[in-house]
């Protein structure tokens, strides 16, 4: 079934499947129904307290619906999600209110996800305030605790988004979910929207949180060197369903799918020569659900057998891929 | 061929955008030249200022636009009628813009916005052109070309619309593609196509490009020299073996240390201290030296440039000379 995890499993996912009603046309004006679209098909992992698990996967592979679905922001059409063995769909109202500190998200925009009209300060202090964190009397000292823990200057408390540079939003935004002192936070391509030199500065600063913190994490990515940078262990997604997972370096070093192949090789090189190889694969992504594997249309050892969807093969207690030829 | 030898030159070339705040020094003295067939490298990060010089030599920039000399084929392109200008775009300089979702239009068949840049460069029958405009897209690997011609953007992927957008820009033939951010927008397998394609076209027609990226793997793979670009400025040009295995200019080997180095690379990043220029505000030195590790008094008294005539240096009073990186084969 699923993989076990290294160390005890804080966060589990069980069978997690999430499906968007179709439909297309404007509404009233000859709109008709669609069949649902599985973003994500039967999904499961468990991450370990202190664990960081890597997602990777390119658009459309539902990464980042799995992310949503783990701080509620969509509700799972199927499936559990339990977080130290609390499930997240059958609390209470009260446990429900103690949620958001179970669960943390940080955005991959740190442009669009920041109150343009709050300071740091306001930002963080309401987060605080709201969640009653910390008395009342307490939260400026909070706040520059929180600053200080992503590496923001004091000084920038009264400055509002607008006057800080992305890789400074994006502390701001990972001192927000760190407020909630979270059990699992989970990081939607984090470093996406920054420039290189800055990106190192917030991948640095989640691994140094990773030790001095003991932090728990999903780090959702399409760049698997930042993935890999990051990551215990790591998950490949394609078009809903996870076909690699695996510790880095079983994924990195030894991937055993045919997809997570494709993908690495596909990566350009920090080489410099000039390439003449034809491209990994060399179709598109096929829009229509077929049956059987869905990397199939494009995989290059697709064989009758894969008309049959294969389901995660265990290769070593932690490596799992879901393809017939992994073994 | 022009006398020079050059295909494209740009002489000291200079842009600026008023904003409510002050001026935006978005080029600053940029200076390049670029052979016939030749691949040329633009690296940078966000507001260096490299969309903003492909603009220019297109003569689409916004602002206020200086140089000592733009030319095309030895050509000046200020004395250029607006006739042979709008000629030269497309015929002799194409573009392909980071987001095919953005330069196709959505309420037009690809077909038909073929058809029309094919008849823009050549007097034909809508027929004719349309069997050109199907030409263009077998070039670019699109199957069943003639059938697709009345998709509209919607029906096709971000992959299959960036194949469009080059078989637009290779419609007029041209001797020059700008291709600004070309697999940006892009799912790695199918940047990993688009490169593919890029490269086999050059080789098939011997045009030369440049291309503009953020990513210093996808230009390790494409191009014979680069041009590291900071603040407006460029501030190395190298070629792209030697810029890999010895970069010159502190910037560009900051920028080599907080890369993760893609698949089977495990070290520490050093990240670049620091925060990016602030263009409205730039010191009167070297613009890196407020981040920059070997920084010394004397930087920070003037701007090091390259010399405008040179295809290869660094603007560094004090650059390394001994390689920085350890060549990262796999």
């Amino acid at each position: 079934m699923s993989e076990s995890a290294s160390r005890p499993p804080l966060l589990a996912v069980n069978h997690l499947t999430v499906e968007f009603a179709g439909r297309t046309g404007l509404a009233g004006f000859g709109a008709k129904a669609r069949p649902a679209f599985r973003a994500v098909d039967d999904v499961s992992f468990t991450i370990g307290q202190g664990e960081t698990l890597g997602l990777v996967g390119e658009s459309g592979s539902g990464k980042t619906t799995v992310g949503r679905a783990l701080v509620n922001l969509i509700r799972p059409t199927e499936g559990r999600i339990t977080v130290a063995g609390n499930d997240l769909q059958t609390m209470t109202r009260e446990e429900a209110q103690a949620l958001p500190r179970a669960v943390q998200m940080v955005f991959q925009d740190p442009y669009g996800s920041l109150n343009p009209r709050f300071s740091i300060e306001q930002t963080l202090a309401e987060v605080l305030s709201f969640h009653k964190i910390v008395p009342q009397g307490e939260i400026t000292a909070e706040v520059r605790r929180l600053m200080a823990i992503v590496g923001l200057p004091a000084s920038l408390a009264g400055s509002k988004a607008r006057q800080l540079s992305g890789g400074q939003r994006q502390r701001v935004g990972l001192a927000r979910a760190l407020a909630v002192r979270p059990s699992v936070l989970v990081l939607d391509e984090p470093v996406a929207a920054l420039d290189v030199s800055i990106q190192a500065q917030v991948l640095n600063l989640l691994r140094e949180l990773r030790s001095s913190l003991g932090l728990t994490m999903l780090f959702i990515a399409h760049e698997l060197g930042v993935v890999r940078y990051v990551s215990d262990r790591v998950a490949v997604m394609y078009r809903g369903a996870i076909m690699e997972i695996g510790t880095s370096s079983e994924v990195f070093s030894t991937p055993k799918h045919p997809y997570t192949k494709s993908l690495l090789a596909a990566m350009p090189r920090l080489v410099p020569e000039k390439r003449s190889r034809p491209p990994v694969l060399a179709n598109e992504v096929e829009s229509g659900a077929g049956q059987g594997c869905r990397f199939r249309a494009r995989c290059p050892l697709a064989a009758p057998v894969c008309a049959t969807e294969p389901a995660l093969m265990k290769l070593t207690s932690t490596h799992f891929a879901a393809c017939h030829f992994a073994a | 061929m022009s006398g020079s030898g050059y295909l494209l030159e740009v002489e000291d070339l200079s842009v600026s955008f008023g904003s409510r705040d002050g001026t935006v020094l978005a080029n600053d003295g940029v200076s390049l030249r670029l052979r016939a067939g030749e691949t040329l490298g633009i690296v940078g990060e966000s507001g260096s200022g490299k969309s903003v010089l492909c603009r220019a030599i297109l003569g689409l920039a916004k602002g206020k636009v200086t140089a000592r000399r733009i030319a095309f084929d030895g050509r000046n392109i200020d004395e250029m009628s607006p006739a042979e200008r709008q000629k030269l775009r497309g015929s002799g300089i194409a573009m392909v813009f980071q987001s095919p979702m953005s330069s196709i239009d959505p309420v037009w068949t690809i077909g038909d916005q073929l058809v029309e840049t094919v008849r823009l460069h050549k007097p034909i029958s809508r027929r004719q052109a349309r069997i050109e405009a199907a030409a263009l897209l077998d070039r670019v690997g699109i199957a069943a070309s003639v059938r697709r011609l009345d998709d509209y953007a919607h029906q096709w992927s971000g992959g299959m619309l960036q194949r469009a957008v080059i078989a637009l820009a290779l419609a007029g033939n041209p001797r020059l593609i700008l291709a600004d951010e070309p697999t940006t927008a892009l799912d790695v397998t199918i940047q990993d196509q688009i490169l593919a394609l890029l490269m086999s076209l050059q080789r098939e027609t011997g045009m030369a490009m440049i291309i503009v990226s953020h990513d210093l793997s996808v230009i390790a793979e494409t191009v014979d020299r680069v041009a590291v670009m900071y603040a407006g400025r460029i501030v190395e040009v190298a070629d792209v073996r030697d810029l890999f295995q010895a970069p010159q200019h502190p910037y560009t080997a900051g920028l080599f240390a907080s890369i993760v180095g893609g698949a089977g690379q495990d070290r520490m990043l050093t990240p670049i201290p620091g925060q990016p220029p602030d263009l409205q505000n730039l010191p009167p030195g070297c613009a890196f030296a407020p981040r920059c590790p070997r920084v010394r008094q004397d930087c920070l008294r003037s701007v090091p440039r390259i010399d405008a005539t040179a295809a290869l240096g660094n603007a560094c009073l004090f650059p390394l000379g001994e390689p920085l990186v350890e060549e990262r084969q796999s």
